[in-house]
């Protein structure tokens, strides 16, 4: 026991020593901001929790590697905010048979050190992460893709093991120059790509600065560096941008704080709708959680908008399930589960588990989740105990909490899906095949025969209309089996500095837009909210 | 013995205990708030008449949770320093009565534990052990009970030496009667004054395990998770950190001027 233990342990203590670490730099901050940190002009520093695990694109699944990845890389085509598919390297797709993509490309791209993208590019970053010796994480993601050809250097044929309706969202994996050998290193500089900017240095836990690709076009007044900086604590990121000394940051600002912030003169805060969607997650090897009654008694006991309007300060809407209004797919006509413990209290007492003398119940669940994330395990512990359900809270660093999550090793949890744009991504987590050991995010183990037809259907159907009636069915399935509790769609939170201009918000929160950024006086046009 | 009145720290020492002491008893029965109650309409509520120190992140009454932190504070700096004191007594007088290679065994191994900086001795204990308060408790008297094993060794190496110990020995005293009728008065005064600073000391140790997340577990109240839940709200709400910090700096405090009282009391020099 003791050694498997131990690494956890020591990551947990490093954990704990870093978070002192951060106090110190706090205090020192506090000391030395009467002096004042001037950038230069042309330079702006925005400030993120972490460092990004990966700075080559064919490995990058987390947030924050896939945010500074989207600026230095390009794919054939993005999602926009609207979340539409436009071209980007190619300059047009079609769907010649139900199984092949035909990518044309744009005969003007290079990469940041001067080599022509061409095909023969697409294709190599392709193989490379269908090749198996890569071993990453992207391959699964691919399963369906059965090979990339490129008849010319500018076209781009990509076949699927059968109809396979979400293949163009394999378009949008960002290209790396024919060649790029895998990273050495994890802290080494990514490969040149084609996106606006290039970067310059990475230093893990510390910093990324990224300058612009020279043969990238950048608008006027566009500022050349962006020097990502690694701040961890919440505090010191709002210290920061109260200071002068970060000049933009984005959904990593505690929602209490913003009233501070907005009476800053020098920052402007817009809050837009965002489709990142935090739900809470059951087990359904838990033999009492698979009673669809104590799941929905478990729904009617938390009040969200209170959570919304004072933990959240109301940047964040209630979700009805992982779509949000503005995904194609969202059917909004489903059943909602209100704050009702009265009603979560019969709902208990019909399931068999009666309240004792001092209003518990026989139940009795493990809840895991990380420091950030406590204050909200503590209201659901509160709201829980409301209606005679124990809730026992179990808080660890995240690689920890993470791989707990992973294995199965919760009663219950909650997380957030960022990014959701095909509603394939139902089948990614509640298609009974799709255990965290075969490649899916069903870490529940939820299991509905209607669910599996439904969404393995899903996948497979071409046309847009039936493929909508498909998932509105998903939609209400969901809510009504209740595999996951929908709490809400945070709202995408930017905070900038009023000299910076033309910053577009993504509900799925991108930063792309931080290449069309251009710098101004103060005094100029406000930054639309 | 000096008199009271030319001793102000053992004055303000006793005054701040006993309010503290009092507070720790009293107050959970006389501010009869629930500290776990949260209250989602107050999240982080500026002090008021109904909310003395405020509402913290979860609209919690952070009086509350102050009164309530001091009894958990209190009752595991006397747990942990009642059993440092015990094991450290038993071991530093084993130790000295035994003499020899025995008495120079054991009391390397206390300088082995007093080499690591107690706190990292603790932490890394607490993080072995998981958190928990029972696990806090067997940290912290890890960490401490070397001062007391030292002190009682050299008391003892010194008072049996004493003309007056010696003439019990003479005059054919049993080991216990010496031991408790002569020995034991001896090293009462400089062990009170290394407990009284014990207090001290542990309750800051027990705020610093709590608030690295390895002392008490939420939502249980303590003086180090106020802290550091507070901590992401020092701009916009600096109360919920105010409060802890000055609980424990003043605890912390009034046991050292305690302790420096009680030494110059029986002119023991510490």
């Amino acid at each position: 026991m003791g050694a498997v233990r131990k690494p956890v342990l020591v990551r947990m203590m490093i954990a704990r020593m870093r978070r002192c670490a951060w106090l110190l730099t706090l205090t020192m901050i506090a000391l030395t901001s009467c002096t004042g940190a001037h950038r230069s002009p042309d330079t702006i520093q925005v400030d993120i929790e972490g460092s990004p695990i990966s700075t080559d694109p064919r490995f990058t699944t987390d947030i924050l590697s896939s945010r500074i990845n989207e600026l230095v890389f390009d794919a054939m085509v993005r999602i926009d905010r609207n979340g539409q598919f436009v071209a980007r390297l190619a300059e047009s797709y079609e769907r010649p048979t139900p199984t092949e993509l035909v990518f044309h490309l744009r005969h003007d791209v290079h990469f940041s050190d001067g080599r022509p993208l061409t095909a023969r590019d697409v294709k190599f970053t392709f193989d490379s992460i269908l090749a198996p010796e890569t071993g990453t994480p992207k391959r699964a993601g691919l399963s369906h893709l059965k090979s990339v050809s490129t008849p010319d250097d500018y076209t781009v044929v990509m076949t699927t093991d059968g109809p396979y309706a979400p293949a163009l969202e394999f378009a949008m994996q960002t290209i790396v120059p024919d060649g790029t050998p895998l990273p050495a290193r994890s802290s080494a500089i990514g490969p040149p790509g084609a996106g606006p900017f290039r970067m310059a240095s990475f230093v893990r836990d510390e910093s990324i600065v990224l300058e612009r690709n020279p043969y990238f076009p950048a608008p006027a007044n566009a500022p050349s560096t962006i020097l990502f900086k690694v701040v961890p604590d919440p505090t010191v990121r709002a210290l920061e941008l109260t200071e002068g000394v970060s000049d933009f940051s984005e959904n990593n600002i505690q929602p209490d704080v913003l009233p501070y912030l907005s009476k800053q003169p020098h920052l402007a805060i817009s809050k837009s709708p965002g489709s990142s969607y935090r739900y809470l997650a059951f087990n359904f090897r838990d033999p009492y959680l698979r009673d669809v009654r104590v799941r929905r008694a478990i729904a009617y006991s938390i009040d969200r908008a209170s959570i919304i309007n004072s933990m959240m300060r109301g940047a964040a809407r209630a979700a009805t399930g992982l779509l949000a209004p503005e995904n194609w797919a969202y059917d909004g006509n489903l059943p909602i589960y209100n704050y009702d413990p009265a009603k979560a209290r019969q709902l208990l007492d019909e399931a068999g588990y009666p309240a004792g003398p001092d209003g518990m119940r026989r139940l009795r669940f493990v809840y895991k989740t990380t420091p950030e994330q406590s204050s909200l395990a503590q209201a659901l512990q509160a709201m829980f105990k409301r209606v005679g359900i124990t809730l026992e809270i179990r808080s660890n660093e995240f690689a920890t909490f993470y791989s707990d999550i992973q294995k199965g090793n919760f009663d219950l949890t909650s997380l957030n899906w960022v990014g959701t744009n095909d509603p394939n991504h139902y089948y990614m987590i509640f298609d009974s095949k799709m255990t965290p050991p075969h490649g899916g995010f069903n870490r529940g183990y939820y299991t509905n025969p209607e669910m599996d037809r439904l969404v393995e259907t899903g996948a497979r159907t071409l046309d847009l209309s039936e493929r909508e009636q498909i998932y509105a069915q998903v939609q209400r399935l969901a809510a009504e089996d209740l595999p996951y509790v929908s709490l809400w769609w945070d709202d995408t939170v930017v905070v900038m500095n009023r000299e910076l201009h033309g910053f577009t918000p993504y509900p799925n929160g991108s930063l792309i837009s931080l290449a069309t950024l251009t710098l101004q006086g103060p005094g100029a046009a406000e930054p639309s909210e | 013995m000096t008199a009271p009145s030319r001793n102000p720290s053992l004055l303000i020492g006793v005054a701040i205990v006993i309010a503290l002491i009092g507070t720790a008893i009293l107050g959970p029965i006389l501010f009869r708030v629930d500290p776990l109650a949260i209250d989602l309409a107050n999240t982080l509520a500026s002090p008021s008449l109904a909310h003395p120190f405020g509402c913290d992140a979860l609209g919690r009454d952070v009086l509350a949770r102050v009164l309530w932190g001091a009894r958990l504070s209190l009752s595991i700096s006397a747990a942990v320093v009642a059993l440092s004191l015990i094991v450290g007594s038993l071991i530093g007088g084993a130790a000295a009565l035994s003499g020899g290679r025995i008495d120079n065994l054991v009391m390397r191994g206390v300088d082995i534990v007093l080499a690591f900086p107690g706190i990292l001795l603790a932490i890394a204990l607490a993080a072995i052990l998981g958190p928990g308060l029972l696990d806090l408790v067997i940290a912290l008297t890890a960490m401490g009970w070397t001062g007391y094993a030292r002190i009682v060794r050299g008391e003892v190496l010194t008072l049996r030496e004493r003309e007056y110990v010696l003439a019990a020995e003479a005059l054919g005293a049993r080991q216990s009667r010496i031991l408790f009728r002569h020995l034991l008065p001896g090293i009462a005064g400089p062990l009170a004054v290394q407990a009284t600073f014990g207090i001290g000391g542990i309750i800051g140790a027990e705020a610093a395990l709590s608030f690295l997340g390895l002392g008490a577990m939420p939502p249980t109240p303590s003086w180090g998770n106020m802290l550091d839940a507070g901590r992401a709200f020092l701009l916009v709400a600096p109360h919920l950190t105010t409060a802890p910090g000055i609980a424990i700096g003043a605890s912390i405090l009034g046991f050292n001027l305690l302790g420096d009282g009680i030494a110059q009391a029986v002119g023991h020099r510490t």
